[in-house]
């Protein structure tokens, strides 16, 4: 969407990150996109998407827990900033206007 | 496996995100672990990694490989390694013929060969530097700074300097390896100095090891990407250039009944090469013709290549190991050890 910036893969990341309310890490975002659209997606791809929403001002993080399992490494947790909840209702509202204006025989 | 792919990627990730990346990293290989077994989560985390190296996650060589280096030393390795380039290229650059300009190509050219001895010294200085760099770990340790990597650099060195110094001497002259060992020498008496201040206590930056590494990889790359395409140009401009005296000798030969004892005869100017690797194109007469012939020198792989002309295609050179043909009629070279 030109308007904000924002890619289609960008506004998928953002949408989990707004779907795991707060809880939203690495890897759970991997496991909820593949869950929800059955989208494969490398953990690269999602970092780096993570790192350009947070400069974007869509999401903030904070450090989570350490626990064994992740070698004592504490975790990013990225929550959906008003900002961000904003570009995806304004991408929302968007597409529904683009929805209602193609003509129900088009359609068919 | 799992330990050296986690290393592999702290040397590549930004040290900003390490923490959080590296976590999730290990996280879904123990969760693989369980799900796919060992060896398949093994095979995973190294995907997983190498899909890692984006800018994003790298950030910039600065900040992750060259943590122990600065900016200063990153721009000084890369202006020697430029230079290291521009001393390959040097005999096959326009100029006047200079046996030094011949003598930097053939030392820059054996360190690309010679020098490979030095790339696992530079690769294993590098992981201990930056190892220590990274995981911040004290002097507590037996860390020595380099020192004995560097110990060991500079005798594998003082050896190839030996061989250079005594194969320049036979080659080129007493001068040119006279000149040689005093750079050599002056180099070594540099870094004595800086070598033994490596035992002192002390976390400076340490950009040695990259030195050894990358050096002889580009004098390396420079000899076999660059070198047979300069070398093919060179060839092919001074042949062109000699090519213009074939129809005045033939005239002169036609006018006289034989052909010219000297390239004097034709009253014209001597031939210069235009290029600073090759003296000159010499004429010579023959009993059946005559002959045309420049040196180029290659230094590895080939010593000295001899492009000749033969107005009867009887070149008559001796000892060569391999010869070719080129585009123009009667002309060919042959490499010489």
């Amino acid at each position: 969407m030109g308007q904000y910036n924002i890619g289609e893969f960008e506004e998928i990341v953002l949408l989990t990150v707004a779907i795991l309310d707060g809880k939203a890490y690495c890897l759970n975002i991997i496991e909820e996109i593949e869950d929800r659209i059955d989208r494969k997606a490398s953990m690269g791809a999602i970092q780096t998407v993570l790192k350009r929403l947070e400069d974007k001002g869509m999401v903030v993080s904070e450090f989570g827990e350490a626990t064994n399992m992740r070698g004592g490494k504490r975790k990013r947790l990225y929550t959906i900033t008003t900002y961000g909840k904003e570009v995806l209702d304004t991408i929302k509202t968007q597409r529904m206007a683009l929805w209602r204006a193609i003509p129900k025989l088009s359609l068919s | 496996m799992k330990n050296i792919v986690i290393h592999l990627f702290r040397l590549i990730c930004h040290p900003s995100f390490r923490e959080e990346v590296e976590g999730d990293i290990l996280e879904q290989y123990y969760q693989n672990k369980i799900k796919w077994g060992k060896r398949k989560a093994n095979v995973l985390l190294f995907k997983e990694v190498a899909f890692l190296v984006k800018p994003a996650i790298t950030d910039n060589l600065k900040h992750t490989i060259f943590i122990t280096m600065n900016t200063k030393q990153l721009s000084r390795l890369v202006l020697t390694n430029l230079f290291f380039l521009g001393c390959i290229a040097l005999p096959f650059l326009p100029g006047p013929y200079n046996v030094y300009a011949i003598g930097a190509s053939g030392f820059s050219q054996f360190i690309g060969f010679m020098g490979l001895l030095l790339v696992p010294i530079g690769i294993v200085w590098a992981f201990f530097e930056h190892r220590f760099k990274v995981d911040e770990l004290t002097l507590a340790s037996n860390w020595s700074n380099g020192f004995y990597f560097a110990i060991s650099a500079l005798l594998i060195c003082l050896i190839m300097i030996a061989i250079l110094i005594t194969l320049s001497t036979i080659i080129l002259g007493v001068s040119v390896g006279a000149i040689l060992a005093m750079a050599s020498l002056t180099i070594v008496l540099y870094f004595i100095p800086k070598m033994s201040r490596l035992r002192k206590p002390g976390r400076a930056k340490q950009s040695a090891p990259y030195y050894l590494i990358f050096i002889p990889l580009i004098c390396l790359l420079g000899r076999v990407a660059m070198a047979p395409r300069l070398s093919d140009f060179s060839r092919s401009y001074v042949i062109e250039k000699a090519q213009t005296f074939i129809p005045m000798i033939e005239d002169y030969k036609n006018r006289n009944g034989h052909y010219p004892i000297t390239l004097d005869d034709l009253g014209m100017p001597r031939i210069k090469s235009n290029f600073m690797g090759v003296e000159g194109i010499k004429y010579e007469r023959t009993s059946s013709g005559y002959k045309l012939s420049f040196i180029q020198w290659l230094h590895i792989g080939a010593t000295q290549e001899i492009v000749s002309y033969s107005s009867t295609n009887q070149h008559g050179i001796k000892n060569h190991f391999a010869s070719f043909e080129t585009d123009q009629k009667n002309w060919k070279y042959f490499w010489l050890d």
